[in-house]
Parts: C-alpha cells; sequence; structure tokens
C-alpha cells in the first residue's frame, strides 16, 4: 500500500534513518534527508529526543537530528549504539542543561554538529569496570561547549578504542575540557582541532584543557586561559606514548604542561607557550 | 611494454578486454531490447534510500547498482544505505560522479564480500566520490586461497579517480589491500590527487593496509625510471593534494608473515598524513612505509615531499629469530620526507 507506506516513511524521516515502527507514538512530523527530524519538541524536548533516539537505535542505528532553536534538556540524554545524534550546524541547535551519556561499552555512537550549554558534563561515556571497555568506534565533532559546571567531554574508567574527539570547542568548564580517565590501555583514541579556554573555572585547583590517563594521539590543540592552579596538558599513568603536536597554549599564572617527563614514550611536538 | 611490440601480458589484457566489449555490445543490445518493450531508464533522484528498492540482505548488489544509476542520472546526490549487514554477489562499483554513499552508521551499516569471493567489496572509478559511515567486511577469516591469485581489496579507488573522500570507515578482514588506490585492472593510469581519508581504521588484512600507487603510462612525459637518476616527477604524473588524518591499521600483512614485508600504509605520491596508529605490527612488517624505488608499473614512483606528524605504532611479539617490525620506513632517505612525533611501544611479554 503505496499510500500508507509513504507515510510511515514521512514520519520516520525518510532517507538515511531509521523507521519507526508501527504502533508507537511517532515523535516525528517532517521528512528530513539524512535522519529523523524532530521538529516540534513540546514542552518536553528531553522526553520527545530520548524517544526518537530509542526508536532509531532499536532499529539498528540511523540519525536522530535536532531542530535549530534552543532546546531545554535539564537532564540526560542517552544515545544507544549506532545512532547519531546532530543538529544542522554547530551553532543552530542548543542543548540547554543537557547530559549527553552513552551506555557502557557502547559501539558506533556519534554526537555532531550541537552546541551545549550548561549543566555539569557535556558528553559522558563510561565502562562497567576497569576491565570493560567504555566505547569503540564512536565520534565527538563539532561542537561548542560552554559553562558545564565539571567537565566538557568525560571519558570515565575502562578502556577506549578508536573514539574521535574532533572539532570540538569547550569554554569555560568548571573543572576539565576533556578528561581522558580510562583505567586501561587505549587504542586509537584521537583528539584533534580541540580547543579549551579557561578550564577550572570554578576556581577548584586542578582543573585541566586536557586529562590524560590514557594513550592517545593529539593534534591541533589550543589551550588558553590557564590560569592559577591549572593546568593545559596533564599526563597521568596509563597515557605513555601519547604524542601531541601542533599545539598552541597560553598561561595566566597555570603550568602549561605536567607529567610528560615521567612517562615513557610521550612525545610533545614543538610548540611555543604564551604567558600572560 | 617491451621495445619489440606488446608483452605477452599486454595481449592477454587486450584479448581479454575484446572479450569483455564483446559481451558489453550484446549487454547493450538486450538492454536497447528491454527499452523498446517499454523499460523506462533510470529515474533521476538526488537522494535515494536503498530502502526504497527493496534490497535483498543476501544479495545486496542489484539494489546498490540501481541506487547509483538512480543518483547518477541525476548527475549526482546521495546514496543512504540502511543499519544492517548485506552481502555483495559483486562488486559495488561507484562510477558516476558525485555520488555520495552514506551508511547509517560506521558499524551500523555492513557490506560483506561473502566467502570466497574474489571481487573487492566497494570499488571507486569516478570523480568527487564520497564513502561515508560504513563498515566494509571482507573475507579474510574464510580465505583459503584464490584460484586467480587476486586478493580482494576492502576498497579500491582506481582509473585516477580525484576528489575522492572517504570518511567514517571501517574495513575489517580485507583478505587483500584494506583500501587501495589502485590502477584500473584495464591498465588504466593510476595517479591519484585530492583525496581525503579521515577517521578509517582497516581491522585486520591479508596484503597492506592502505596502499598508494602512483602510476602514469599515458604521458610520455611521466618518467618509470627511478627518482635517482631522472629529474622530479611532473605535476601530471604525481598525485598530489592527498591529507590522510586519524588512521588505524591494527594487524595487516596476515597472508604474507615471513614471506613479504607488507606496509601499514604504502605512500607513493606527495601525501600529507597526520595521527596514524599502526597497532600489533607484525615482525618483518612495515608501519608507514615512503617508498624510494624506481617508478615501475604497476606501482609507480615514490612518497617524496611526504610528511608525516603525529603517529604511534606497537609492536607485535615475534618469535627469537624473526626481525622486528619497521614502524616509519625510508623516512630518513626518501627526498624531502618530513617525520615528526613518533611513538613506538615495544612488543609486551
Amino acid at each position: 500500500m503505496p499510500g500508507r507506506r509513504r507515510f510511515l516513511r514521512l514520519l520516520a524521516g525518510g532517507a538515511g534513518a531509521g523507521v519507526v515502527a508501527m504502533g508507537t507514538p511517532a515523535p516525528v512530523a517532517a521528512q528530513a534527508p539524512g535522519g529523523v527530524a524532530v521538529p516540534d519538541l513540546g514542552g518536553d524536548a528531553r522526553s520527545a529526543l530520548q524517544r526518537s533516539l530509542d526508536e532509531v537505535g532499536a532499529l539498528g542505528g540511523g540519525t536522530v537530528v535536532v531542530p535549530p532553536g534552543e532546546h531545554r534538556i535539564d537532564g540526560e540524554l542517552l544515545v544507544p549504539s549506532n545512532v547519531t545524534l546532530a543538529g544542522r550546524s554547530r551553532t543552530a541547535a542548543r542543548l540547554v542543561g543537557a547530559l549527553i551519556r552513552h551506555p557502557p561499552g557502547v559501539e558506533g555512537a556519534t554526537v555532531e554538529d550541537l552546541t551545549l550549554e550548561g549543566g555539569v558534563t557535556g558528553v559522558l561515556f563510561e565502562a562497567d569496570g576497569p576491565d570493560a571497555e567504555g566505547a569503540a568506534f564512536c565520534i565527538v565533532r563539532r561542537l561548542r561547549i560552554s559553562g558545564v559546571a565539571g567537565t566538557g567531554i568525560r571519558l570515565l574508567g575502562g578502556t577506549y578504542r578508536n573514539v574521535y574527539v574532533e572539532q570540538v570547542w569547550i569554554d569555560g568548564p568548571g573543572r576539565h575540557g576533556i578528561d581522558l580517565a580510562a583505567d586501561g590501555p587505549c587504542r586509537s583514541v584521537f583528539l584533534s582541532e580541540v580547543s579549551v579556554e579557561r578550564p577550572g573555572s570554578d576556581g577548584a585547583p586542578d582543573g585541566h584543557g586536557l586529562r590524560l590517563a590514557g594513550r592517545c594521539q593529539v593534534t591541533q590543540v589550543q589551550v588558553a586561559g590557564i590560569g592559577p592552579g591549572a593546568v593545559g596538558i596533564g599526563f597521568l599513568a596509563g597515557s605513555d606514548h601519547t604524542t601531541v603536536t601542533n599545539l598552541a597554549l597560553s598561561t595566566e599564572g597555570g603550568v602549561a604542561l605536567s607529567g610528560q617527563d615521567q612517562l615513557p614514550g610521550v612525545v610533545v611536538g614543538p610548540h611555543e607557550v604564551e604567558v600572560r | 611494454m617491451s621495445p619489440g611490440g606488446p608483452s605477452p601480458a599486454a595481449s592477454r589484457r587486450r584479448m581479454a578486454r575484446d572479450g569483455i566489449l564483446g559481451i558489453a555490445a550484446l549487454g547493450a543490445v538486450a538492454l536497447w531490447s528491454a527499452r523498446q518493450f517499454g523499460q523506462p531508464p533510470p529515474p533521476a533522484q538526488q537522494e535515494v534510500d536503498l530502502r526504497d528498492l527493496d534490497p535483498d540482505p543476501g544479495d545486496v548488489s542489484p539494489a546498490l547498482a540501481e541506487a547509483v544509476a538512480r543518483v547518477g542520472a541525476a548527475g549526482g546526490g546521495v546514496v543512504h544505505l540502511p543499519p544492517g549487514r548485506w552481502l555483495l554477489s559483486r562488486s559495488f562499483r561507484v562510477d558516476v560522479p558525485g555520488v555520495v554513499v552514506r551508511g547509517a552508521g560506521l558499524r551500523a551499516t555492513r557490506l560483506a564480500l561473502p566467502p570466497g569471493a574474489t571481487f573487492a567489496a566497494v570499488q571507486v572509478a569516478a570523480d568527487g566520490v564520497a564513502l561515508e559511515r560504513l563498515t566494509v567486511e571482507g573475507n579474510l577469516a574464510t580465505w583459503d586461497g584464490g584460484s586467480d591469485g587476486s586478493l580482494p581489496a576492502g576498497i579500491r579507488v582506481v582509473d585516477s579517480a580525484a576528489d575522492v573522500s572517504l570518511r567514517d570507515l571501517v574495513v575489517e578482514q580485507a583478505t587483500g589491500y584494506g583500501i587501495g588506490f589502485e590502477r584500473g585492472a584495464d591498465g588504466a593510469d593510476g595517479v591519484f590527487d585530492a583525496f581525503v581519508v579521515r577517521d578509517v581504521t582497516v581491522l585486520g588484512s591479508g596484503s597492506d593496509g592502505i596502499d598508494l600507487k602512483n602510476y602514469s603510462s599515458s604521458s610520455p612525459a611521466c618518467p618509470t625510471a627511478s627518482w635517482r637518476d631522472e629529474p622530479p616527477t611532473p605535476d601530471a604524473c604525481n598525485g598530489r593534494r592527498s591529507f590522510l588524518r586519524n588512521l588505524t591499521v591494527d594487524g595487516h600483512g596476515a597472508l604474507f608473515r615471513g614471506v613479504a614485508r607488507k606496509s601499514a600504509v604504502d605512500v607513493r605520491g606527495q601525501r600529507q598524513l597526520q595521527a596514524v596508529e599502526v597497532l600489533d605490527l607484525a615482525p618483518g612488517a612495515l608501519g608507514v612505509h615512503f617508498r624510494v624505488e624506481v617508478g615501475g608499473a604497476p606501482n609507480g614512483r615514490g612518497g617524496l615531499w611526504s610528511t608525516l606528524v603525529g603517529c604511534f605504532a606497537s609492536l607485535a611479539p615475534g618469535g627469537p629469530d624473526e626481525l622486528p617490525g619497521v614502524p616509519v620506513m625510508g623516512g630518513d632517505v626518501v627526498p624531502g620526507v618530513v617525520v615528526e612525533a613518533v611513538a613506538v611501544a615495544p612488543a609486551g611479554p
């Protein structure tokens, strides 16, 4: 029945997305090539987005597109395996008070083209235990994260492989810009085109632009406004054999780099530190 | 080609090609006949959702060909692939310019070679093609030796296709190259210009992880001898403007261990690489390999003036008589090559 099928496709958002199963309440009302669009989030944006994320996840994967505008989330959005949560551009959709969380051991999830404002943590990955896998083949890309009370992007416990964090700007995180708090050996964690300004902005000591407790490759990174007690890039146990290239650092009473000399194999490419 | 005339191999190729042309002519007649009886040409569509073509998970190849034909008829566009594991009965050949093939997620959409298949899973044979957000599965795990000696690649880019973009991809268990930028089967040039490979993982391969060739036979101006003996490669004969970033090659060369030194990334042409991981580098194998050798067919000239910034290699354990793997080869002898920030972790206990 072509008419019915087309209607369902319309509901599902068309090309590239999972199809919303019959009988479930469909939060979607417009065709959006490349993903499920959620055009009207109504009074409860968090529930509407979460329902779409769950439905697309249950269908094996696809994209949930956040419409332009400011959306109050004030809670958690759980992005399951194989699902992409994306806006139309880095600044078109702004999620306020959102924690974008992934289930432990998530595989193939992507968060891209969004602005995150406020809240405690911007994007969180975690593992079930020290020996468990935190995430694999996940992408965090083209985000602006501003005004989080804690950490912009946090990879907590466990091991990580093939995680790409790129083209991310993080402004004034209360603690760290990016915290790779891994417990075991990481494989292919790439941080590139990352900017963190004013890490540790809540005044507590020990704020890091990048806090690395797992091996990774870091390219094209800028950390600025490193105030008293703060660290630009900190290398902790587990970050041996990390490489850092194309680095720009600017301190305002804080420490540019810490711990790199205590670990085997860490290579930090040529760089200058601006002292303000 | 030898001075005395076409080589036996060239003659064989020509005979094979003529045979193919004959078959193609028959096919054209059949197609023309079908059209006379009312079969329309593919409708032009800028976006095609493969699900609209009722793809068969056991053989997705006809639906893929139809999708590319429709987008091609529109002059370019996007083919959306749904989540799921889809078996190929022939190469997924993207041979019209300007086609973007986009999966539903880099682990959600999987194009898979069946056991025993001897063709590359995906072939890119036109300018401006992009592959994004999917996994390509080869058949290395079930490989028991091909009948015709060919090792099927995961992704082959051929015919000097330019402006190719490979992003957010996983190529796993390819029997031949994970990704090969190669000459075409008909001997067409393989000079690759202006491509991007970014956020790509090659997970296990029988041969090289990523192989970049740089060979032109069509222009008499292109030198075929060593760079040591001849002037620098003219621009028209050299692949340039190629950027590779955030690459992982994990366990390559599985079919050649102890036989030949296969490379994680085999660099010919002028390429710029940043953030490359070579994991479990086997004894005797090579990581990023800047080629120095002569420019003969079918591989072409070396990787002069290439750069590698940021590289991690971990060595796989080996026997007492085995040479360790070499994370970066040729960086210190090939003219103009810059290598910076390499970290190597020794083999574990």
